[in-house]
Order: C-alpha cells, then sequence, then structure tokens
C-alpha cells in the first residue's frame, strides 16, 4: 500500500501473525488461536488510525504485539527501520519507551497502592532519570499536559480518589512520561461515562497532533472515530478487510462486514425505535479455524459461491487511497 | 400528574437511601414517573446516576443498608409499597414485573441446561409441572430467536448474544406487564447489540410489553424509546417523549450530554460536560447540576421543582419556571 509516499513511515506491519496455542494437559498442542492471522500495515509519524473491530476480532492482540508483550509467530514489525525482533538490551529498553500504552481501564492499569507521585516517578527511573528535581518538572509537566492543572492537590492521591476521567488523565500522563514517538490506545474511553469520552478523546487527538505523535486508536465503535483519526482499519477474524481514510470508510463503506457494521448503528434518532436494523445472520467464525476463503463469507449477504468460499481475497482498491479486502471489486465478478 | 387510563405504572416520589460508612447515599431521591401500556421508558443517566437502584428499588431487590426506602408504586390497581416482602414476591416479582439484570448472562448457572433455569420462575413463582413450563419455554424461545434445541444446552455451549437471548426469555417467560431490563446490551458487540434491539422491538410490537429500558448510552436508548427519563445524582431531571428529547433537549444537561454524543454523519466535533457529578452523600443544596451548569443562575442554589412546559413533559429546572407561567 503505497499510497502516501512522501510521508515518513514510522511502524510497518509485514505479514504479521500472533497465534497463541492451546495444549492439552498442559503440554500436547492440539491447535492454535490465530488471533492476528497475517496483517499488513503502515503507520506514517504523527498519523492518527483507528482499528475498528469486534470483541475477539484481534485488535487488542495486535496492539499488544506492537507493544512487544506477544512474540509474534510469524512475519515482523518494524519500528523506524529497525526490526522490532532483533531488538535486544539497551535497544529494546530504547524502543519500549518510545512506545506509550493507553490501557483500557484506568482503574486496573494503575497501581492501588501508589500515589499519583510514585507511580510517575516508576517509568523515569526504570529508564533511567534519576535525578529527582528532573523527575519533578517532567511529572509536573505531563500532569499540565493532560489539564490535571491542580497538580499539587493530585500527586499525594491514590487511584481510588481519582474520578474515572481523573484516572484515565493519569493513564496518558504515564504514556507520555518518556517522550514517545508513538501511543498505543486500546479502548481508552470504553469504560468512562458519555460526557467524560469526549473530553478524553479531545485530549488524546490535541496532544497526538501538539506532538506529532503516531496514534494507534483501538476501538470497537465506529461512531467515536470521526473525528479522533485520520484513517481507520477495519478488522474481522483476525485480518484487516478494509483499509481508507476515515470519511471515505464512513461515507462509503466497501467492505459488505463494514457495510453491515454501519448498517447495525444509527445517529440518534427517535426514528430509530420504529424500524429494526438489518444484522447479518451467525456470528465470527471461531479463531481456531477460520473458515476457508474470505473469512466473513458465511455471513455475508453477497458472498458468491465458488470464489469467497475458496479463494482469499486479495486486496483491491475501489476508489483512490481505499482498500477493500473483498472478491467483490474484482472485475471478473462485476456482472 | 394526570393518570390516563392506559397508565400501568405509576411511580411518586420514590426514594432508596444507602447507609454507607461514610453517610447517607442518596441514589433515588424522590423519583416520579408513570408508564403507560405498551410503552418504553429508557431510564438514561450516567454512572452513579441512581439508574440501577431504581430498578432494584422496583423490582425490591434490595441489599441491606437500607435507610430509607419509601414512596408510592402502584401497578395497575395494586398499591405494591404496602404489600409485605411475602406477598410482593407472589404477586408481583417475576409475575408482573420482570428484570433482566446487568452482567445477567455471565450469572447463568454453569451447570444447569438453559431450558431449566428459564423455567424456573414458571415452577418457583407458578407452582407450574415441569413439563407445562417447558412447553412455555420453548415457546418463550422462539419469541427471542432461541433455537428450541438450545433448550438442553449448558450456558458455556452459547455465544454472549445467545446467553443474552436466554435471560430476556427468562424475564419474558411468565409474560409480565413490565420487563426492566438493566443495560441489556453493554457488554455485547455492535451486531450482536443491534439484534438484540431487534428482538426486543419485535416482543413489544406484537406481545404489546411494556418495558423500562436502563441504560447509559444514548444511542441504544433511541433504538427502543417512547419516553426518556434523564437521571442525574439520584434525581430525574427530565423526563419527554423520545422525539422531545432527543431532537428539542430542554433541561441544560440533557442539551449537553445529547451534545456530546459522537455522530457518524456530522462534520461538528461533539462536546463535552466539563466537571464531575456530585458526591451523592452530600449533594449539593438546590439544584445538583448547578456546579456544571453553563446557564445557571441566582436561583438555582434553591431545589428546583419540576416545571411541565408541555404535555407529559417534566423539567426540573428553573429555567422553565416562567415559560410554565407564562403558559397556564
Amino acid at each position: 500500500m503505497e499510497a502516501e509516499q512522501q510521508t515518513e513511515t514510522l511502524l510497518k506491519a509485514n505479514n504479521l501473525h500472533t497465534w497463541f496455542d492451546l495444549r492439552q494437559w498442559g503440554f500436547l498442542r492440539i491447535g492454535s488461536v490465530r488471533a492476528v492471522d497475517g496483517v499488513d500495515f503502515e503507520l506514517a509519524r504523527g498519523e492518527a488510525v483507528a482499528f475498528v473491530g469486534e470483541s475477539g476480532c484481534g485488535k487488542s492482540t495486535l496492539a499488544r504485539t506492537l507493544l512487544g508483550l506477544h512474540r509474534p509467530t510469524s512475519g515482523d514489525v518494524t519500528f523506524d527501520g529497525q526490526e522490532l525482533s532483533t531488538l535486544k538490551g539497551e535497544a529494546r529498553q530504547q524502543y519500549l519507551a518510545s512506545v506509550g500504552y493507553v490501557q483500557q481501564d484506568p482503574f486496573g492499569a494503575l497501581p492501588p497502592f501508589m500515589d499519583v507521585r510514585r507511580l510517575l516517578s516508576e517509568p523515569l527511573i526504570i529508564h533511567g532519570v534519576k535525578d529527582r528535581d528532573t523527575q519533578e518538572k517532567r511529572i509536573r509537566q505531563v500532569l499540565e499536559e493532560v489539564r490535571l492543572t491542580q497538580v499539587d492537590e493530585i500527586l499525594p492521591k491514590f487511584p481510588h480518589m481519582l474520578s474515572g476521567g481523573q484516572q484515565q488523565r493519569v493513564v496518558i500522563a504515564r504514556a507520555l512520561l518518556l517522550e514517545p514517538s508513538m501511543l498505543i490506545a486500546d479502548e481508552p474511553v470504553s469504560m468512562l461515562d458519555a460526557s467524560v469520552r469526549v473530553e478524553i478523546l479531545n485530549l488524546l487527538r490535541n496532544i497526538q497532533k501538539q506532538r506529532s505523535l503516531t496514534l494507534a486508536f483501538i476501538t470497537h465503535d465506529l461512531s467515536t472515530v470521526r473525528h479522533y483519526a485520520d484513517r481507520i482499519f477495519v478488522m474481522y477474524a483476525g485480518r484487516i478487510v478494509e483499509q481508507a481514510p476515515v470519511e471515505k470508510l464512513l461515507d462509503s463503506p466497501q467492505h459488505p462486514y463494514t457495510q453491515s457494521l454501519l448498517a447495525a448503528i444509527a445517529d440518534v434518532d427517535a426514528d430509530n425505535a420504529l424500524e429494526e436494523r438489518e444484522v447479518p445472520g451467525g456470528e465470527p467464525p471461531s479463531l481456531l479455524k477460520p473458515p476457508e476463503g474470505c473469512r466473513f463469507h458465511p455471513r455475508c449477504p453477497k458472498a458468491m459461491a465458488g470464489t469467497c468460499d475458496i479463494k482469499d481475497p486479495p486486496w483491491f482498491e475501489p476508489e483512490a487511497d481505499h482498500f477493500s479486502a473483498c472478491w467483490l471489486h474484482d472485475e471478473a465478478h462485476r456482472r | 400528574m394526570t393518570q390516563s387510563a392506559d397508565t400501568l405504572l405509576q411511580v411518586s416520589d420514590l426514594t432508596l437511601h444507602y447507609r454507607t460508612r461514610r453517610g447517607t447515599a442518596r441514589a433515588v431521591d424522590g423519583v416520579s414517573f408513570d408508564l403507560r401500556r405498551n410503552e418504553a421508558l429508557v431510564v438514561l443517566g450516567e454512572s452513579g446516576s441512581g439508574k440501577s437502584s431504581l430498578a432494584k428499588a422496583l423490582m425490591r431487590l434490595l441489599p441491606r443498608n437500607i435507610e430509607r426506602f419509601s414512596g408510592q408504586v402502584m401497578l395497575g390497581d395494586t398499591d405494591v409499597m404496602r404489600l409485605g416482602d411475602e406477598a410482593f414476591r407472589k404477586q408481583v416479582q417475576w409475575n408482573r414485573m420482570a428484570m433482566v439484570m446487568q452482567a445477567a448472562m455471565n450469572a447463568l448457572n454453569p451447570v444447569v441446561r438453559v431450558g431449566e433455569q428459564v423455567a424456573e420462575p414458571l415452577r418457583v413463582h407458578r407452582g407450574w409441572s415441569k413439563e407445562q413450563s417447558m412447553e412455555r419455554v420453548a415457546e418463550t424461545f422462539k419469541k427471542v430467536g432461541v433455537s428450541t434445541d438450545f433448550l438442553q444446552r449448558y450456558p458455556f455451549e452459547l455465544s454472549g448474544g445467545m446467553r443474552q437471548r436466554v435471560v430476556l426469555a427468562m424475564a419474558l417467560v411468565t409474560e409480565p406487564d413490565v420487563v426492566i431490563l438493566d443495560e441489556p446490551t453493554s457488554a455485547l458487540d455492535v451486531l450482536t447489540q443491534a439484534s438484540i434491539m431487534n428482538v426486543l422491538k419485535r416482543i413489544k410490537r406484537e406481545e404489546g410489553t411494556s418495558f423500562i429500558l436502563i441504560t447509559h448510552d444514548v444511542a441504544t436508548s433511541s433504538e427502543l424509546a417512547d419516553r426518556v427519563a434523564l437521571m442525574y445524582a439520584g434525581q430525574i431531571v427530565e423526563i419527554s417523549d423520545a422525539r422531545d428529547f432527543f431532537h428539542h433537549p430542554a433541561h441544560p444537561y440533557s442539551k449537553m450530554l445529547m451534545d456530546s454524543v459522537p455522530r457518524l454523519h456530522q462534520s461538528e466535533a461533539p462536546g463535552f460536560i466539563p466537571g464531575e457529578p456530585p458526591d451523592l452523600i452530600d449533594p449539593p443544596t438546590g439544584c445538583r447540576f448547578a456546579d456544571r451548569c453553563p446557564s445557571r443562575f441566582g436561583k438555582c442554589s434553591q431545589d428546583p421543582p419540576a416545571f411541565s412546559p408541555g404535555e407529559r413533559r417534566r423539567v426540573r429546572c428553573w429555567l422553565y419556571e416562567d415559560e410554565v407561567a407564562r403558559g397556564s
């Protein structure tokens, strides 16, 4: 996908697979859960992208693979020209510092027995910032950046004394401490109340723009993506099935899966209660034994027997800079 | 409040306070509303607004640390609050009012076949025989879109969406007048969510059931609502017809909440509500939203009553005092 050659690529995933072994009696391998199963993409420096998909589509595993928490089964990730799997010791430490992680559940992500000062100095100490004054300065700076402006009030507090929104700000502050060049935010607002969500999303987006960070925003909710990402990747059963700039994808979805996702949600309207939505039958496939061919074909209203159930769809580009992995875009299948 | 012939449930001044170590938590603080036959009322609110406590108060599923539980609940001609616990359990609970609790699909008994679990309300509350109940369960399964082959399955053999339908069947199996649904779709995926909402719409249309749907999600609420009651810090701040609420919200909190809903096809970015909801233990005197309200004025330090700027519409905000006075 060499769409924008002029921008600098920061991260590149190449045919990435992350499988988990399923074992019996602790040692006998009886299968593999193919959580991420052949994913390719490139993220440019300073770009915000969203990975959208339902639970079990592999989006969180993908995030954790990028963070170096899971070792890919095959394929590789290149970050700033370096292959992740070859990084050792110091270099690996440096990579970990340059990728910030914003977790889904802020309360679970903050150690309950550390006050904010302690839990924000920890990453600095681990990454070699030993000087107390420098630590204090950096901590104050990130707290201001996440708009926790009453710094002196916040620092001695323990996580349970903060509201959900404040907790998530602390998590974001922690992710920013080591001056990362990329942020991975895994469902950063799904645990928060509606009125706070937008505030946190705005904050993330502003920080991303100001610091020109690369942001990978993982979410199940297409409706929150519009203003907070430049590009969307739609995932289904371990694969990316569609990718495009936000407006193109939301306004003219090409893949039948994306189309059904968008048909299932609607902007708030009193008429919503009057009509039933069109929902494809069935459930996402088992990742132990994904279906042959296109993974969506058993549920797809437009599936073509003899094609979709046999051959894996390659990428098609039905409109400029809009990619969809679906045989319907193939000239040979247009009637 | 005028009682129409169609009114099925009428709640006045319902109050539920919990005793906690820090003091009294006013989870439900003088809530009044009515529900008509075949109507879906959505109780919308953020976490800690008291919406789940309201459901528990209606179903009388109360914890032990109750400080105060009062008010009037009329279900048809029955004065529910006057019934003793045993009479309530026999006459109302699961017979005339049933509930799907939050995360209920994860609370199914893992070692009992789902058919038998769904039959339980019939056997316990109605004393039906096994055969008779299983027949009814099979019918109910069909209504909620679960194949009768699943009667003999165990919960772990079902997907999340199927399990949610099973708990829904459990609430519907006694054919109650009112079904209370507490966040029925919040743990589910987008497509599963839509299909569960489809089932609810169909049941409402075909069976004439009345629903109280409790949710924090405005988009979900619009999928079923005839009316919307918005809760804030233990009180209903606005109750309106869905069309009014979604398109012309009245209370400043309703307006800001509607404005914070992200839209798929809208170029303006959504807004947000600065600040945090108040503590239920020591809520501010006067209007509870005043701290976060952009239109607050002098009078907001007094507790606003519910003004009625339109038919079947009540708004707890001083801004509507004049409008109501002028109108009447």
